[in-house]
């Protein structure tokens, strides 16, 4: 039991790194645009397929591939924001969440249809390496994603409260009129916010591709997981997401450790609810 | 001259009387894609007065869709209970279920993202649930026996199934249309569009929350319990999967959330549309023909808001109405 709390901690708190750092670019998108992105985990997917793509055919590394698919999912998702999804935002969050969900389906669609149903799993270069600290042995890929979504969080973070385009982010998530009449360009930092989200999910995608055995129908689990951790955060909050994704890997892992994958995976579903009921804002929630 | 309320009855009789006559006229290939439109129709239809009339967005609807086939099923296969009867005990449990579900949301005052999320992971813990327990054959299922008697919810044939999905799917639109205008669905599309003010007005908001989610709930267990009987078999990925909620939540935006047709218009569009496209599509690559009908989705909710129901009556009422006045939820 002591084997499994070391062991599940340590790798707990590995996935939910990753977690951390899904949850807070959905809760970019979300807070900044008000846009509720169904199809987060759809994205997340297509980008992890792209990496299997690129290695398959090309012999591309994922961890190489990675920063290039995040850039083209920023680029691209910018005609994506202006023509489909804004327009739609403007009739109201509902609408717009709405849409997201047809999104989802599109993407979902997309994998079943170019990869079947098969599971497929990707290797890196590190694959068979493993890190060991003292009792504990850890896949190398695991360790260095997370690093990597340290890292990424951390320039977020940095990102968003020192830089102008931060400041700005912040000024429209408290207060949008306000923020119009300071002179910021609300049309842009919009776009901004939803690329770097988007973009995001581009470059962790790749990251992680070596950790997840790839289903087509994963994306709806993915982006469940990234929604519960910015509920349970408290939506806006940005340490309550990254505690949220830390603990909710911890959990889900030792669970999974000790009562098998099913019990694992209804962990964090139930953690939720019962947060809901406790602290309805989650747990570093604005009041 | 011919009052509007006449022409209505008139539009609503005809439509009856092609659906009573269709498969007397249709290939066998048609009956069972009409089968699958009114399946349809009635998830959406029970969908819309939770999510369309009363604006609360529920996506944890297979949630009562699990509990209508399982209730039944395994009534039928452990106990020998006809499913008529078990149908009623799935409406039962699902009436219950959502009733706790619309509480909860109301108790701890969710918000609407909340909301949805609640629901979404009850889904998918009931699932999960399902998935894992073998009472109810985890997730290989449970099959039902072929013996096809009236007594016992089987024909012999489509045309069977295709009387009772019929019925079935008519119950939420005639109680959609028989609310609307009065007092009951007044209150709901008050709460709606702005749930103080309603509370102001003295309308208990709770309780017809709860009303709205029990209906909802217990209609969708039908549909289940139907599904079950015409497939022989229950199993959570059929019959649990929140995808379920996904694809009837789009159909009802397509068709124009929140209206008493638009449920009819969503699956009688998209179904066919699915079925022509698969054998369009089908044979170049498998799959295509799903791709195209998300985009076609997607290409609606962009460019039709309100849906095709808005989108009518926009042309009709010219372009003057312009879509925020056409307020989706």
């Amino acid at each position: 039991m002591e084997g499994i709390i070391l062991q599940g901690t340590v790798q707990g708190f590995l996935m939910g790194a990753m977690y951390a750092l899904v949850a807070l670019s959905l809760t970019l998108i979300y807070d900044v645009n008000g846009v509720l992105n169904f199809a987060h985990g759809d994205l997340l997917a297509l980008a992890m397929y792209i990496a299997y793509v690129l290695q398959q055919s090309f012999a591309i590394d994922p961890y190489v591939a990675a920063p290039f698919i995040g850039v083209a999912f920023a680029l691209l998702s910018v005609p994506l924001f202006r023509w489909l999804i804004r327009p739609v935002v403007r009739s109201g969050m509902l609408p717009a969440a709405q849409l997201m969900l047809g999104l989802l389906f599109v993407v979902q669609n997309f994998l079943l249809m170019t990869f079947s149903g098969q599971l497929l799993s990707v290797p890196t270069f590190l694959s068979d390496s493993i890190v060991v600290i003292g009792p504990v042995a850890m896949p190398m890929p695991l360790v260095v994603g997370a690093a990597a979504a340290g890292t990424i969080a951390l320039a977020l973070y940095l990102v968003i409260m020192r830089t102008d385009f931060g400041r700005s982010v912040r000024a429209i998530v408290q207060n949008r009129d306000a923020a119009a009449l300071m002179g910021i360009s609300i049309s842009q930092v919009e776009t901004g916010a939803f690329a770097i989200g988007i973009g995001l999910l581009g470059l962790i995608g790749p990251l992680l591709v070596s950790e997840i055995t790839l289903a087509p129908t994963m994306g709806l689990d993915l982006t469940l997981l990234a929604l519960i951790v910015m509920v349970v955060g408290g939506v806006g909050s940005f340490h309550g997401a990254v505690i949220a994704g830390l603990g909710i890997g911890v959990v889900e892992s030792i669970g999974s450790l000790q009562w098998g994958g099913q019990i694992g995976a209804m962990i964090p579903y139930t953690l939720l609810v019962f947060v809901l009921l406790l602290r309805p804002r989650g747990l570093f929630g604005r009041q | 001259m011919m009052s509007a309320h006449t022409g209505e009855a008139l539009g609503w009789l005809i439509l009856l009387a092609m659906a009573i006559l269709a498969p007397l006229v249709v290939s066998d290939h048609w009956v069972n894609v009409l089968i699958a439109c009114y399946y349809a129709v009635l998830l959406c239809a029970a969908w819309n007065i939770v999510g369309g009339l009363a604006g609360q967005f529920a996506v944890g609807h297979s949630l009562f869709v699990a509990a209508g086939a399982y209730t039944s099923t395994v009534l039928l296969q452990r106990f020998g209970i006809s499913p008529w009867v078990g149908v009623i005990g799935g409406m039962a449990l699902s009436s219950l279920l959502g009733a706790f579900i619309a509480w909860l949301g109301f108790r701890y005052a969710l918000a609407h993202l909340s909301f949805a999320l609640v629901t979404l992971a009850l889904a998918v813990l009931g699932q999960l649930i399902l998935s894992s327990t073998d009472y109810v054959g985890a997730s290989r299922g449970l099959t039902i026996s072929a013996a096809p008697s009236v007594l016992m919810f089987q024909f012999a044939n489509d045309i069977g199934y295709y009387y009772v999905v019929l019925i079935f799917a008519i119950l939420p639109i005639a109680f959609t249309r028989i609310i609307y205008d009065g007092r009951i669905g007044l209150y709901f599309r008050a709460f709606r569009d702005n749930e103080d003010a309603a509370r102001a007005i003295g309308i208990p908001v709770l309780r017809y929350r709860i009303l709205a989610m029990c209906l909802s709930g217990g209609i969708t267990s039908l549909a289940g319990t139907f599904q079950a009987q015409y497939l022989l078999f229950v199993e959570p990925h059929t019959f649990a999967d929140p995808m379920i909620v996904i694809q009837t939540i789009l159909f009802v935006v397509v068709g124009g959330i929140g209206t008493v047709v638009g449920p009819i218009v969503g699956p009688l569009f998209m179904i066919p549309l699915g079925d022509l496209l698969r054998e369009m599509l089908g044979d170049a690559l498998p799959g295509l023909h799903l791709l195209g009908y998300g985009i076609i989705v997607v290409l609606i909710i962009r460019l039709a808001p309100g849906g095709i129901v808005g989108l009518f009556a926009r042309i009709r009422h010219g372009s003057s109405i312009r879509t925020a006045q056409i307020k989706p939820i």
